[in-house]
């Protein structure tokens, strides 16, 4: 006994997705989102040789940051590269790691390091950019901040990895499922409200789940609003139902059917 | 000096077997298969799987300590053929998501197709 499941795209932009899965188990749908987050390998910095730090911070509070840094690269790309332990060579090379140069001196009262500053030795993969500030005058993200007269000098190795293993290789900032919510509105006792008593029991949805059509009857605008997911939600909404008096009038029904929302870089 | 390799999570020690079958001593159609370097992601996953079919009696899986990283998976069917059973598991699973990724290739592809220039590389 197994049924087909089924996904579908409802939204994909450059850095965010949400599908929906149906006619799968929630394992399935569980195994997914734990997937997304740890096990789908990116890359990131791992090794980092320090020449000369006269910043204010110290040179492995720098690797750390560094490490954090998301580097953009195509999936091809980094499926292509080698795992660093898996590779044919000594310690490492252009197959499985790329290497970042950075070299900055202070020579104004201030001045900010971003990781703009970082040079790439492989066109493919570099820091990446918000998609909201890539513009020629977008900063990148803060490294570490210069006074005058001090200096950054470091070269850095990015290798492959996965999320298990670091936090820094994660692909995405949220990875979530809900269960898609089937909410059907009791019409019977929803006909036995005044105009103004429906206003108000639209209006008491935190979430803006409901909505009044022309003919003065109450519709489910948008059942993705429903979000029951965190327990503390669902009491809010229950609650203010509650509160308006008339809480059988809905009634939710959770299918094995899962909605996806997966995305990074904000 | 006590500090495990990072991806000791995931990585095979040298001369470990990736899933090693146990019959059960008393029971002759219930067997336990020990998943190295896996988690709930697979052991959740297989159950499951295993659950859907009508021979299997009893199906279980546990992570026995959470510091160290296998799986174990307790089969139990009407018919002496445990592994059996956890053989066709997985194959319906491999088949699953197979399917599951053509269809996301598919979609992302129509998807390209429409807003071009929105979507990055896949």
């Amino acid at each position: 006994m197994t049924t087909n499941p089924i996904i579908q795209i409802i939204n994909l932009k450059e850095d965010q997705i949400e599908f929906s899965l149906t006619g799968a188990d929630t394992s399935m749908a569980n195994a997914l989102r734990r997937i997304m987050l740890a096990e789908t390998p990116t890359m990131a910095i791992d090794i980092v040789e320090i020449e000369t730090n006269s910043t204010v911070l110290h040179d492995e509070f720098l690797a750390h940051r560094l490490g954090l840094i998301p580097l953009a690269a195509p999936q091809p790309i980094v499926e292509a590269f080698n795992y660093s332990r898996d590779c044919h060579c000594d310690d490492m090379c252009p197959a499985c790691s790329v290497r970042f140069d950075l070299d900055v001196h202070c020579d104004e009262e201030t001045m900010e390091v971003t990781s703009r500053d970082l040079l790439s030795n492989n066109g493919d993969v570099g820091p990446a950019i918000s998609a909201t500030e890539d513009q020629a005058d977008g900063r990148g993200i803060t490294i570490v901040k210069l006074r005058q007269g001090q200096e950054l000098k470091l070269t850095a190795y990015a290798r492959k990895g996965v999320g298990k293993e670091h936090a820094k290789w994660q692909p995405v900032c949220i990875s979530t499922y809900q269960f898609e919510p089937n909410i059907t509105i009791n019409f019977a006792l929803m006909e036995e409200l005044s105009v103004q008593q429906k206003n108000e029991w639209v209006e008491s949805c935190p979430r803006g789940v409901y909505k009044m059509n022309a003919l003065n009857q109450v519709n489910v605008d948008d059942k993705l609003k429903y979000a029951p997911g965190p327990f503390l939600l669902s009491l809010v909404v229950g609650r203010d139902i509650f509160t308006c008096g008339r809480g059988e009038l809905f009634q939710s029904l959770v299918q094995g059917s899962y909605v996806f929302m997966s995305g990074g870089l904000e | 000096m006590n500090k495990p390799d990072s991806d000791e999570m995931f990585v095979l020690d040298v001369g470990e077997k990736k899933i090693t079958v146990e019959r059960d001593q008393r029971i002759q159609s219930a067997a336990t298969f020990n998943i190295e370097k896996e988690d709930h992601t697979l052991g959740n996953l297989i159950r499951m799987q295993l659950l859907q079919n009508p021979a299997v009696l009893f199906a279980g899986y546990k992570v026995p300590h959470p510091l160290k990283y296998n799986v174990l998976v307790k089969v139990q069917t009407d018919h002496d053929q445990p592994i059996q059973a956890f053989k066709s598991a997985v194959s319906e699973v491999i088949k699953q998501t197979c399917d599951l990724q053509e269809q996301f290739k598919e979609q992302v592809h129509a998807h390209k197709h429409f807003n071009p220039g929105a979507v990055g590389e896949y």
